[in-house]
């Protein structure tokens, strides 16, 4: 299946969208202030309000709403704030998924290649990626030895080095304890694994 | 040393904003030629403190080639200071947005968006919000045959496309039946595009894949 994501607010672009796209699925990304316009917008669509103003609340809810695996998916980043813009098309790039922007009535595609965040990692990254995921949240911290539990603490001394060069964990120490934080682009990462993506 | 990238239409505010709460010591400042001056302005404004170095890009911000010149004159910036940029895709046009944060992207350098401070003083909290970008190299996705291959099809043609698939597999010594399957994976991910409307396929590499090379070098 085809479909296609947009920021929305004033619907000019996303006609022109719509008609060289032909999805068969029309996603919109809207504050709550155009809703209603989304809603009465003449193309059957389904409307997710977000927060206009922020990047990472527009990233999360285009990974939480497509299967990459099964719909082909399309994002046009051309209406709303550059926030919306931004948060559109960093799922773009976490998910490795065209972005067009349209400009005097065509279609300009971002040049992104289509290589998802996650391929990049290797299975035991991936593992160690899940489980932080799972045993923590965003900005919390856990000491290394808590990570290792059921394990033997040398299997992680790699894939700790691998998401912390990637800046997917950050590092700290505290009373002799060394401590691992999820970063947001971890979170996000995380996320996508935890989806099957 | 800081040094920011700056995106910027008519609205001024974001970069002061931003460079109090960060601090700086260079700005390169990207604007369409009807804001050059509002850059300029902005420019005398900063121009008091001392040894602070400012350029401005002048862009025609709704052009096609226009998210290229973004992209290449930060990569640009990127290779000659050597350094970790701070790019600010607030202002300008979604386009120049895009294309600063693309940037910032194929560069792993840290992107910021500057919220309006009726939205960030409520709880004190910093208007400047930085987007999560992965230190992981776009080109890390790629096996050493396939970025070999890219090179390979960059070098045979200075117009970034090889007339037929023969011409590229005799050029490295393969096969057609060797070389088919990695065109085809390098199409996949969106590297490679092919014209088959003609007896012999030409190839030549794609926007984003130039931008991987031009990063890589």
């Amino acid at each position: 299946m085809k479909i296609l994501i947009s920021t929305f607010s004033n619907s000019e672009s996303l006609k022109v969208a719509y008609k060289e796209i032909k999805p068969d699925k029309l996603i919109l990304l809207t504050s709550k202030e155009f809703s209603n316009k989304a809603k009465a917008f003449k193309i059957k669509n389904k409307t997710i309000i977000i927060n206009p103003f922020n990047v990472i609340d527009v990233l999360e809810k285009i990974i939480h709403s497509v299967n990459i695996s099964k719909d082909e998916i399309i994002i046009n980043i051309t209406e709303g704030t550059n926030a919306m813009a931004s948060g559109a098309l960093s799922a773009a790039f976490y998910l490795g998924i065209k972005a067009i922007y349209i400009s005097n009535n065509s279609i300009i595609e971002i040049p992104i290649p289509h290589i998802g965040y996650q391929c990049q990692l290797n299975k035991t990254s991936k593992e160690l990626l899940l489980k932080l995921a799972k045993i923590t949240e965003c900005n919390q911290t856990i000491t290394q030895t808590q990570i290792a539990s059921g394990t033997i603490p040398q299997r992680l001394t790699s894939p700790i080095r691998i998401l912390h060069k990637y800046g997917l964990i950050s590092k700290a120490k505290e009373e002799g304890r060394n401590l691992i934080i999820l970063t947001q682009s971890g979170r996000i990462l995380a996320e996508m694994l935890i989806k099957g993506i | 040393m800081k040094i920011h990238i700056a995106t910027m239409g008519n609205n001024t505010t974001h970069l002061f904003t931003a460079l109090q709460e960060i601090g700086f010591d260079k700005v390169y400042l990207i604007t369409g030629k009807r804001f050059l001056k509002n850059a300029e302005e902005v420019k005398e404004k900063l121009s008091i403190f001392p040894n602070i170095f400012i350029e401005i890009k002048t862009i025609d911000p709704f052009s096609s080639n226009c998210l290229s010149i973004i992209i290449n004159y930060i990569s640009e910036v990127k290779k000659n200071e050597n350094s970790e940029l701070l790019i600010n895709i607030t202002g300008g046009t979604n386009l120049m947005g895009a294309a600063a944060l693309s940037a910032a992207y194929y560069t792993k350098s840290q992107a910021y968006y500057v919220l309006d401070k009726s939205f960030s003083t409520t709880d004190g909290s910093s208007p400047v919000v930085y987007i999560p970008i992965p230190k992981i190299s776009l080109v890390d996705g790629l096996t050493t045959t396939q970025k070999d291959l890219m090179l390979q099809i960059e070098k045979k043609s200075s117009k970034k496309t090889i007339k037929s698939l023969k011409e590229l597999a005799d050029s490295m010594g393969w096969t057609i039946q060797r070389l088919k399957p990695h065109i085809h994976n390098l199409e996949e991910k969106g590297l490679v595009q092919t014209d088959k409307s003609l007896k012999e396929h030409s190839l030549k590499l794609t926007e984003a894949a130039i931008t991987m090379l031009n990063n890589l070098k």
